[in-house]
């Protein structure tokens, strides 16, 4: 099932969609390392479906339709994954969803979602 | 949204009803295979089907991909339906139209005395068109009009504004 799209999943998968593997050295683990991250996004009850989407859509770059995807699995399972890249282009949109902030459509709300980037 | 107990036993009884089965707790529900869980949601109303998510929650790492027909062409069309009903179920209609201001909409100016409030809305309103920020200062804090490009000008106009008063 598609989830993402963006330009940044391109350096793993061709133009037309096709996987191409990363290249592996004894002495790049590092590199691949800073190529397999991902955002990983946690539930809470202070954000709406309204809220996720717009965010995701915002700060990953997702369309509405894989955004809302991610805010039903988040609802579900507690967690989702909402981007794939770089470590440093993933740590650039787990800031960008830190700095989202709060939940206009809940008066409660006072702060933005928690995102973390985990290596692959 | 999780569902309260005393609210899982009318809605798995009609949830069973539907399915001419009984669902005698959630871990019958949240046991089933993908397909029926697809069917019953084809047969719920869009009004029901937040229910059921709700009573789906918490029902462990296999339950999202059971949504998604667990990736099986089969129930593709049905997890398709699915995530589109629902989508247009929770989500709200988007705005049109210049006239629409999320300001107006969510941001009441009476609510902006409580510093803490306010403060969890700095980014929000920043990501505001101008235009829209001075058609909501202006009439209820007697600020701007702020020109193009300058929501951050604005708004530390409105924090000086409401915490020096």
């Amino acid at each position: 099932m598609e989830r993402a799209v963006d330009e940044d999943h391109l350096d793993m998968k061709g133009a037309a969609g096709t996987p191409v593997p990363v290249k592996e050295t004894d002495t790049d683990e590092r590199a691949q390392r800073a190529r397999l991250s991902k955002v990983v996004l946690h539930d809470d009850d202070e954000h709406t479906y309204d809220y996720v989407v717009e965010m995701l859509v915002h700060c990953c770059s997702l369309s509405r339709e894989s955004a809302f995807r991610c805010a039903v699995e988040v609802d579900v399972r507690g967690v989702t994954t909402v981007f794939y890249g770089t470590s440093e282009e993933c740590g650039r949109r787990r800031d960008k969803i830190h700095a989202y902030g709060a939940d206009p459509h809940l008066p409660r709300s006072r702060g933005s979602m928690k995102a973390e980037v985990q290596f692959r | 949204m999780l569902l309260p107990d005393d609210l899982a036993g009318p809605i798995l009884a009609y949830f069973g009803r539907l399915l001419g089965r009984p669902l005698d707790d959630r871990e019958s529900l949240v046991a089933l295979p993908a397909c029926e869980i697809l069917r019953l949601a084809d047969l719920l109303p869009d009004g029901f089907l937040p229910a059921l998510v709700g009573m789906l929650k918490g029902g462990g790492p296999g339950i999202f991909e059971k949504l998604l027909g667990d990736h099986e062409e089969s129930n593709r069309d049905a997890s398709e339906r699915f995530f589109r009903r629902y989508m247009e179920m929770v989500l709200e209609p988007p705005e049109q139209g210049k006239d629409f201001n999320p300001l107006e909409a969510w941001l009441p100016p009476e609510a902006c005395q409580d510093f803490a409030f306010l403060a969890s809305r700095e980014s929000f309103f920043l990501r505001q068109e101008i235009a829209h920020i001075n058609a909501w200062i202006g009439p209820n804090f007697g600020l701007g009009p702020f020109p193009p490009g300058a929501q951050e000008e604005a708004w530390n106009a409105l924090w000086t504004r409401i915490t020096s008063t």
